[in-house]
């Protein structure tokens, strides 16, 4: 028998009674299968979108989905509702594996009353929630919903507040993906909002607060759609989507490749994989990736890619606050985090929103036990006005808060630049990484040395007679002093000068040092982050 | 000359004649002895003049005994390396650890009191 609902007659029960009984339940199964009707499902694939139940089946392994409260309906007669009766309501809730992993989800059906956010759903919502955090599995929601069901009142928005509660009990405990497949507004955000991961849709979802209707009229602004919440917006300017798919087979297999880097609760390792590559390749090409001239960039992820397993690197907020980098891959098969500069933008500084995307991703490996791997090349803080009033001391705050609260492997690797508070922030030894690497090229320094030289010898600088050869002269003798890792490598500040081809090798050993890492904490309700 | 002298001297020739002579019985004992049980050469062994220069290298040594010899050290050069790097992410694959299990029940612990104490 499978688990897709289709009973096998095996025929060895020939009473009529039994035989009707088990075609009614066929025949209600075929009805619950068709969620709105036959002719929405025909609206909902002219607008290029799949029904609820097509996508749990591209996300799941072939057969694995169980679906719980399937006859589930609502209970209101308002407002023509009592003519509005569907089985399940609009959403589909469940259970089923994802690379023989089992996980929990719900798939918002638009077919039924546009999948609007009623007080049914969020009973079966809740029970599949309560279901994963018991199990300790990982939650995935489809989201393509209208928002609230405005005729059931309360009882909708109350419905909605028990999904934010259990989003806020599950954080950190089982790994909780948000799918946007469709549109998401008003209140409904709150909760892809809260999980741990937000995968948009090109072209076909939107998330906002309010809509443009409403924006124009409260603000006089006239923004369409797709500038306003499409994914597009959301995963380069406002950085609540982590993804942006091209559509939505796209964004179904980033979930299920999303997923093979997390474990399914807190209480796990991550999955690991068989390792396919050499652990003690040596790419010579890392040698001369980082240009000597520390005023010339280059590119971070050429770095990691050789470093890492081959093909094993999956970004995360790709296009948001691109100077900084982040993302799972693995290191002999072994999943870790990987933080790190970009110094071909913005050199490499750290800005508020590189600051928010290092934090919470250092946050997510931290609660999933995955280890960090650090790189870092930067100039320092963004400087400017709008980043001071903006708040850059309390979101840079965050990256020290939560490197500092993280009890994972952490390593840190010094590619180049590594000055004042991006030194002491990005993982320094002394917020408790446990081994720090430098290459040949790193320069950790209070700030870079022509700036060095400025402060220091301004007045001297003046007297001379020729400043500028005076100042070159000067700046050479500081860099050779303080520019150079073998200056912190004598005093431990950093614990070793590798080749940058050793690199993966001497972090896989490394890794294999901490993978039992223990270290105790304070006892605490919780701390307060800057947030 | 003193007489003590001259009996001095006879001796000493004395003594190295019979030190010489016994030696020479030695050699001759050694030679003998050599020849009496010196290997007999095979008939058939007398290797042939028109063989080709290929089969043997200047040492003397058959292709097959330098196949065997490069072979012998291909795998001592891979043995050494094999002994430097067989380790390297053996611990990963083989999952956590005891360790790593003991410290999640003390956390674990530590939650559930903290929990408690603000309960």
């Amino acid at each position: 028998m499978s688990l897709d609902g289709n009973m096998q007659d095996n025929g060895h029960h020939d009473d009529s009674g039994h035989q009707e009984l088990a075609k009614e339940l066929r025949q209600q199964r075929e009805k619950m299968k068709q969620g709105g009707g036959l002719k929405r499902i025909e609206a909902q694939h002219a607008k290029g979108k799949l029904t609820a139940r097509e996508r749990i089946e591209r996300l799941l392994d072939e057969g694995s989905f169980q679906e719980i409260d399937g006859y589930m309906t609502h209970r209101h007669h308002d407002f023509g509702m009592d003519e509005n009766r569907f089985s399940g309501d609009s959403v589909v809730t469940g259970f089923g594996k994802i690379n023989g992993r089992t996980i929990c989800l719900f798939a918002q059906d638009f077919t039924v009353l546009g999948g609007s956010f009623s007080e049914v759903q969020g009973q079966k919502v809740a029970k599949a929630m309560d279901l994963a955090l018991q199990a300790g599995v990982p939650f995935v929601g489809l989201n393509d919903s209208v928002g609230a069901r405005i005729q059931e009142g309360v009882y909708s928005l109350a419905a909605y507040a028990e999904l934010f509660w259990r989003n806020t009990q599950a954080s950190g405990v089982i790994p909780q993906i948000s799918v946007m497949l469709g549109p998401c507004a008003g209140g409904s955000v709150y909760s892809p909002a809260l999980t741990d991961f937000v995968i948009m849709t090109q072209g076909t979802s939107h998330m906002f607060i309010t809509g443009p209707q409403v924006i124009k009229t409260v603000t006089q602004e006239e923004v369409d759609l797709e500038t306003l919440g499409g994914a597009d917006t959301h995963s380069t300017v406002s950085g609540v989507a982590h993804f942006a798919a091209a559509d939505e087979e796209a964004a179904l297999a980033l979930t299920r490749q999303l997923l093979s880097y997390l474990p399914s609760n807190n209480a796990e390792p991550p999955p690991s994989v068989k390792p396919t590559d050499d652990p003690w390749r040596m790419d010579s090409e890392l040698n001369s990736i980082v240009p000597t001239d520390p005023g010339l960039a280059y590119d971070m992820r050429r770095v990691i890619h050789h470093i890492f397993d081959h093909g094993s690197f999956l970004e995360v907020h790709q296009g948001y606050a691109q100077n900084a980098i982040v993302g799972f891959a693995r290191l002999h098969g072994q999943a870790v985090g990987i933080v790190a500069q970009q110094p071909e933008v913005m050199a490499g500084v750290i800005d508020i929103n590189a600051s928010d995307k290092i934090s919470r991703f250092i946050r997510i490996c931290d609660a999933f036990n995955i280890p960090i791997v650090t790189f870092i090349d930067s100039p320092g803080f963004m400087p400017g006005l709008m980043q001071e009033h903006g708040g850059i001391i309390r979101h840079g705050a965050k990256i020290v808060y939560a490197y500092s609260e993280a009890t994972v492997p952490k390593l840190a690797v010094v590619t180049r630049k590594a000055y004042g508070g991006a030194y002491i922030v990005m993982s320094s030894k002394y917020i408790r990484t446990d081994l720090v690497f430098a290459w040949p090229t790193a320069e950790i320094a209070v700030m870079g040395a022509e700036g060095a030289v400025n402060i220091l010898y301004r007045k001297h600088l003046k007297d001379v007679a020729d400043p500028e050869a005076e100042h070159a002269k000067i700046t050479a003798e500081f860099r050779e002093k303080f520019s150079r890792p073998y200056t912190p490598a004598a005093s431990g500040h950093i614990d070793d000068i590798l080749l940058p081809s050793e690199t993966r090798p001497r972090l896989i050993g490394a890794l294999e040092l901490l993978r039992d890492k223990q270290v105790s904490l304070p006892a605490k309700k919780h701390g307060i982050m800057p947030v | 000359m003193s007489d003590l002298l001259i009996q001095g001297l006879e001796i000493s020739f004395l003594g190295m004649g019979l030190t010489f002579a016994a030696l020479g019985i030695l050699i001759l004992t050694m030679i003998l002895l050599e020849r009496g049980f010196r290997p007999k050469q095979s008939a058939v062994v007398a290797p042939s003049a028109a063989a080709p220069a290929a089969e043997a290298d200047a040492e003397g040594l058959q292709d097959e005994e330098v196949a065997a010899a490069i072979g012998v050290a291909l795998a001592y050069f891979r043995h050494k390396q094999a002994k430097g790097r067989a380790s390297l992410g053996e611990t990963l694959t083989a999952g956590r650890g005891g360790w790593w299990a003991a410290g999640q029940s003390a956390r674990a612990a530590q939650f559930k009191s903290t929990s408690r104490g603000n309960g």
